[in-house]
């Protein structure tokens, strides 16, 4: 994938790589045959659509004796992270998918994941959250566990899915790092739809992803047992980390992690070819006024709307935000300095607020001299269709709405049906 | 260079796969290195009516919306005009694919589609009963023969390639034969007004 | 290099057990448990199998020995060794009673 918006691999003299094959695969196979190169030791999932084809072709590999690993059926999503965190815990790699209401189930156990320190690769496949029923794609869910410690990367297409997998274990089993990475992928619109995906060879990925070391090395010696998680007092004792301390370190490992992720995907690059763009990805906007900014399937299609805004006097361009946690202050900021208007196109909403990503590019954006005008729109809700119309639509009113510097404390919704 | 085909039939009769394998056969032409397909998302019955969409492109596809204005509209079962008429979506210029043992003048009579929209007729029904492309004896396939259709008006797609995308996914020689001959008959068997 | 056992680099509670980790618990106690040698049927009778103080401590601090002694250090006073021994060998004394 190298026209558009991917960024070309800096290293063009890069060597033939041996047995490459491109499969037409959808979204949740490729993170499935991704997970199968990673050689994933450990599997612990329950269904919920539309993740579930995820976990069903990994059985398939496990049953075929291509991928050695064990699968744990458990009775619930928040029982598939439990046993995870443990298998993590002595050393071993494990894998697990979810949406939705498994992944509001599985809540608690993030945070015990993510303050452990353990490197457990997880997608979401992002779908609405209840009340009332839904199965359709949107970002609540994955958006809702922003705050438990976790990494999360957003997808626009299947290539990046399966190269996300693969980076994710990279970055999680960073000595630096050592935490829970999410690749988030939109429901249906991903998930159920095929692409091309090009598999890296298992040589290529067993060099890329050597096994990984746990740092707790509790498989290391059964004669030298430790515990795990006790409780740990308000004050630190005999100089040793107290619940603050470690909360501190683990902010600290997010703080980083952005930029493991950056050199992480260079040498994804210098292996396969493909970048990424690290953390936030350009469409476009070298020359741009006016930026549109999403993740997932929202900045996807508002490229789509750039020729059409273009033509109509606005120039315009697309920032994707992968890294979605931890939140890319730094690179959002270079990004948007200097442009005259963003709007951030969000399918998720901080109930009560706005738009979580309208909110966090306010914030990354806070203090810089002349910022931008930014304005939110809430898109694609459960589902809803998120149209090239709907991009221009709220482009238009953005850059409208900015003449005056109008502030809105209320959100605007766009596409919702008439008279509502 | 982007052309979006949609199908439309009833669950069961293989809009999904005929979606797919048509996105396959486009890739193999080297022609087409960015493809999607995609079902309608949600719960499917058999019976019931469903759509199956694909884009295919020379350029990188960045749409993740429906796909509202398809090139190609193809009616795997006549009574999908009486559920839900998708006609009026069909973008300017484009082509309605249908399977119907009716000429063009009823259809266009019967089911309001313009005399400026180009129909090709298909009678997919009758072509799976000669060459007992048949589930049970008694239920016709229509996948494969669609796609043979679609290579009569999609010129970029190969009828051979078409086969080729049809003989991977049938793993039986014979079962992948009899498909690939239907989609030969509905290639030659289309007529277009 | 992540260590648990150094706490500059170490990045989760990770607990290394000893014994008296969490100090002299005996410290606790205001009864103390005395066994009458006398009454224990471990050394009334030497062929007899019992232990069932050994087995209920909470604290594991009592020996699987005839006659078994409790480890007063960390010994909270807790009584269940007096409660459950089937011969009523354990008494429980206060503090300030024992020398």
């Amino acid at each position: 994938m190298t026209s558009g918006g991917k960024q070309e691999a800096e290293d063009a003299s890069r060597p033939v790589p041996p047995a490459r094959e491109t499969l037409i695969l959808t979204g949740n196979h490729a993170a499935s045959f991704a997970v199968k190169a990673a050689r994933v030791q450990v599997i612990s999932a329950y269904p919920i659509t539309p993740q579930s084809p995820v976990v069903e072709k990994l059985s398939e590999f496990v049953e075929d004796g291509e991928l050695k690993a064990r699968m744990i059926r458990v009775e619930s999503e928040q029982s598939a992270m439990a046993s995870l965190i443990s298998a993590s815990t002595t050393g071993t790699r494990v894998f697990t998918a979810t949406s939705s209401h498994g992944l509001s189930y599985m809540h608690e156990q993030l945070a015990w994941a993510a303050g452990t320190r353990l490197p457990v690769v997880m997608c979401i496949v992002t779908r609405a959250i209840g009340a009332p029923w839904s199965v359709w794609p949107d970002h609540q869910d994955a958006v809702s566990e922003r705050d438990t410690g976790w990494i999360q990367i957003f997808c626009e297409d299947n290539q990046e899915i399966y190269d996300t997998v693969l980076e994710a274990y990279k970055i999680a089993e960073d000595e630096r790092v050592y935490l829970p990475v999410a690749v988030c992928y939109d429901g249906y619109i991903l998930s159920h739809t095929l692409m091309p995906v090009e598999l890296m060879s298992q040589a290529e990925v067993d060099k890329f992803l050597p096994p990984f070391k746990s740092h707790l090395m509790l498989a290391m010696s059964m004669d030298d047992p430790v515990g795990v998680n006790p409780v740990t007092v308000p004050e630190p004792r005999e100089g040793f980390p107290a619940y603050m301390e470690l909360r501190h370190r683990m902010q600290k490992a997010l703080e980083g992690a952005a930029a493991v992720m950056e050199e992480v995907e260079a040498e994804f690059a210098k292996v396969s070819g493909r970048h990424h763009g690290g953390a936030v990805r350009s469409y476009r906007l070298d020359d741009a006024e006016v930026a549109l900014v999403g993740m997932g399937s929202c900045s996807s299609q508002a490229k789509v709307a750039i020729d059409d805004l273009r033509a109509a006097g606005i120039k315009a361009g697309v920032l994707t935000v992968r890294l979605f946690r931890p939140f890319p202050k730094r690179q959002i900021r270079e990004v948007l300095k200097g442009k005259k208007v963003v709007a951030v196109f969000d399918r998720d909403v901080a109930y009560g607020l706005e738009g979580a990503l309208c909110a966090e590019t306010k914030a990354s954006l806070y203090g810089i001299p002349d910022p931008p005008y930014v304005h939110g729109f809430i898109v694609g809700i459960g589902g809803r269709d998120f149209t090239t119309e709907n991009a221009i639509e709220g482009t238009r009113l953005a850059v409208e709405r900015s003449r005056n510097r109008e502030i809105h404390d209320e959100t605007t919704w766009l596409n919702l049906m008439e008279g509502e | 260079m982007a052309i979006a085909i949609a199908f439309y039939g009833r669950g069961g009769q293989g809009a999904v796969t005929a979606a797919n394998l048509l996105v396959k056969a486009a890739y193999k032409t080297g022609k087409f290195p960015y493809i999607m397909a995609f079902p309608v998302f949600g719960p499917e019955r058999r019976g019931a009516p469903v759509g199956a969409f694909a884009r295919i492109s020379n350029q990188e596809i960045f749409d993740r919306d429906k796909i509202h204005n398809p090139d190609i509209i193809v009616i795997m079962d006549p009574s999908i005009f009486k559920t839900a008429n998708p006609t009026g979506t069909l973008k300017k210029g484009g082509i309605m694919i249908v399977n119907s043992s009716e000429d063009a003048s009823t259809l266009r009579e019967k089911y309001g589609i313009p005399s400026g929209t180009k129909i090709g007729i298909v009678d997919i029904v009758k072509i799976c009963f000669e060459i007992k492309l048949l589930i049970d004896d008694n239920t016709p396939i229509f996948n494969t023969p669609v796609l043979g259709a679609l290579a009569s008006v999609l010129p970029q797609i190969p009828l051979d390639t078409m086969y080729s995308a049809i003989k991977e996914h049938f793993p039986n020689p014979r079962v992948a034969e009899l498909n690939a001959e239907g989609a030969r008959r509905a290639h030659d068997a289309l007529v277009t007004s | 290099m992540v260590n648990s056992r150094d706490p500059k680099s170490t990045i989760a509670a990770v607990q290394h057990p000893t014994v008296g980790e969490a100090g002299k618990t005996g410290t606790w106690r205001t009864f103390r448990p005395v066994i009458d040698e006398n009454k224990c049927i471990l050394v009334t009778s030497p062929k007899a199998r019992c232990h069932t103080c050994w087995m209920f401590c909470p604290e594991g601090n009592i020996s699987k020995t005839r006659p078994p002694r409790v480890n007063y250090d960390y010994c909270k006073g807790c009584g269940i060794c007096a409660q459950s021994c089937p011969h009523d060998a354990i008494a429980m004394r206060k503090e300030e009673d024992e020398p």
